[in-house]
């Protein structure tokens, strides 16, 4: 799974405001407030890095085990994935 | 809470903050259709340069900018509008377009799908081309918006199609809305206030609907519709609109204007940054001191909750940001006598205080 490279769907939109990420899906008009791991996450998908790369960004900015940011940024972008946020290549 | 409400909520937030979630950019004043209710005058005074427009929304970015609406005159008659668009894009906003359509041909049809904007606007001022291009003034501007609306829609592009109601289209308001939807629109809207020009120029006047045209498309719309509770009066001490709070409109030229039916400058990006602007311009500080308990008459007009009240057409019609503005008094007048299935009142509107006296018909 860390292989997969998320990129965000050009239907999104999003700001950063008071360090709190509104991510908006377009076509849906869904809208999510992330909390500061998830816009760390959002703000770093740009296409070129890998799951891995997140996990690892996420390890060195914040206090969890390698094992555990794995899981939640895993998490976190099968949510973004299902909410047509983002995309993923191979 | 669903999305939606969470979101109104978040919204209500970051505005009462002054965060200026909401931008609008005329891109140009250029247009190559000569409306005649038209607010905005086509002379042109110079457009910012590329460079420029892109720097503008990484300010307004940077400064919390979310939706934003491209406009003109006509967007497409910037050679460049496609690389600010695509810069619009690349920075996130949640990007929606205003245009005419005329330049709207296979190319540019392919060219707004791939972009994905929220939506595309496009005035659509009559169901046949003898009342459309009566307003537009261009023979042929028929065929070639309807053709742009179609081309859009086809391509999965979500169009809003809209008019202002005009004494030469109100009574083809069905019609019209029929027209728009049968291209494959996703909405049609229209709105019973025409507004002066720029400037405060009066000619667009002479185009607003009677108050029989205005009973007509409200008991339409009540009919379409159907019943539905009565509207609620904004509290007291709540902004009477979003201008110069959380919305923002910027000229082609670089002004920084609360709202684009308010053009005062608060300061030009040229000569300082837009967070200084946003955060020090005079008649933006004079918005965010405005609630509706400032508005004297209108406080405690018990047709407030009908009421489109606009800032601008008071400071142009009547002088005043916070004075009534005696044409959404007699359109709320019409609005509410329609719901409550009263008769629609042609008598004069009078209240006390406001600086013209008149009948509007």
């Amino acid at each position: 799974m860390t292989t997969r490279i998320p990129k965000r769907q050009r239907s999104s939109a999003s700001r950063v405001i008071d360090g709190a990420a509104v991510v908006i899906q377009t076509k849906l008009s869904d809208v999510a407030l992330l909390n500061e791991v998830g816009t760390l996450v959002w703000g770093s998908i740009d296409g070129a890095r890998s799951e891995a790369d997140l996990v690892a960004l996420v390890t060195e900015s914040f206090e969890v085990t390698p094992d555990q940011a794995a899981r939640d940024v895993g998490a976190f972008l099968d949510e973004l994935a299902a909410a047509s946020l983002v995309e993923f290549a191979t | 809470m669903s999305a939606e409400g969470f979101f109104v909520d978040l919204q209500d937030r970051l505005i009462a903050r002054h965060v200026p979630l909401h931008a609008q950019f005329e891109v140009t004043e250029r247009c190559n259709y000569a409306c005649t209710h038209c607010y905005l005058p086509h002379d042109g005074h110079g457009e910012l340069t590329l460079d420029e427009s892109k720097a503008l929304l990484d300010a307004l970015a940077d400064a919390g900018s979310l939706f934003l609406t491209l406009t003109g005159g006509e967007v497409f008659l910037r050679r460049d509008f496609p690389e600010i668009a695509e810069h619009a894009k690349a920075r996130d906003f949640v990007l929606r377009i205003f245009t005419n359509g005329w330049f709207v041909d296979d190319r540019r049809a392919d060219w707004l799908a791939a972009l994905e904007p929220v939506g595309v606007e496009i005035s659509l001022y009559g169901a046949d081309a003898k009342t459309f291009e009566t307003v537009t003034q261009v023979p042929g501007s028929f065929d070639r918006t309807t053709g742009a609306i179609q081309r859009l829609t086809s391509r999965g592009v979500r169009v809003r199609a809209k008019t202002p109601v005009m004494n030469v289209n109100a009574r083809q308001l069905p019609a019209l809305h029929d027209f728009a939807m049968s291209l494959g629109v996703e909405e049609f809207s229209w709105d019973p206030l025409v507004a002066p020009m720029d400037g405060g120029e009066s000619a667009p006047l002479a185009l607003r609907p009677s108050t029989d045209d205005l009973a007509f498309v409200f008991a339409w719309d009540r009919e379409r519709r159907g019943p539905s509770a009565a509207p609620v009066a904004k509290p007291l001490d709540a902004a009477p609109c979003n201008a110069g709070r959380g919305a923002v409109s910027i000229s082609p030229r670089g002004d920084i204007f609360p709202c684009v039916a308010i053009k005062i400058p608060a300061g030009n990006i040229r000569e300082k940054s837009f967070a200084e602007i946003w955060e020090r311009g005079d008649v933006l500080q004079t918005m965010r001191n405005i609630t509706i308990s400032s508005l004297r008459e209108c406080a405690t007009c018990d047709d407030r909750p009908w009421c489109p009240r606009c800032a601008g057409m008071a400071r142009h019609e009547e002088g005043s940001l916070t004075a009534p503005n005696l044409e959404a008094c007699r359109v709320a007048a019409a609005r509410r006598a329609v719901a409550e299935g009263r008769p629609v009142s042609d008598e004069p509107i009078v209240r006390p205080g406001t600086r013209r006296l008149r009948v509007i018909s």
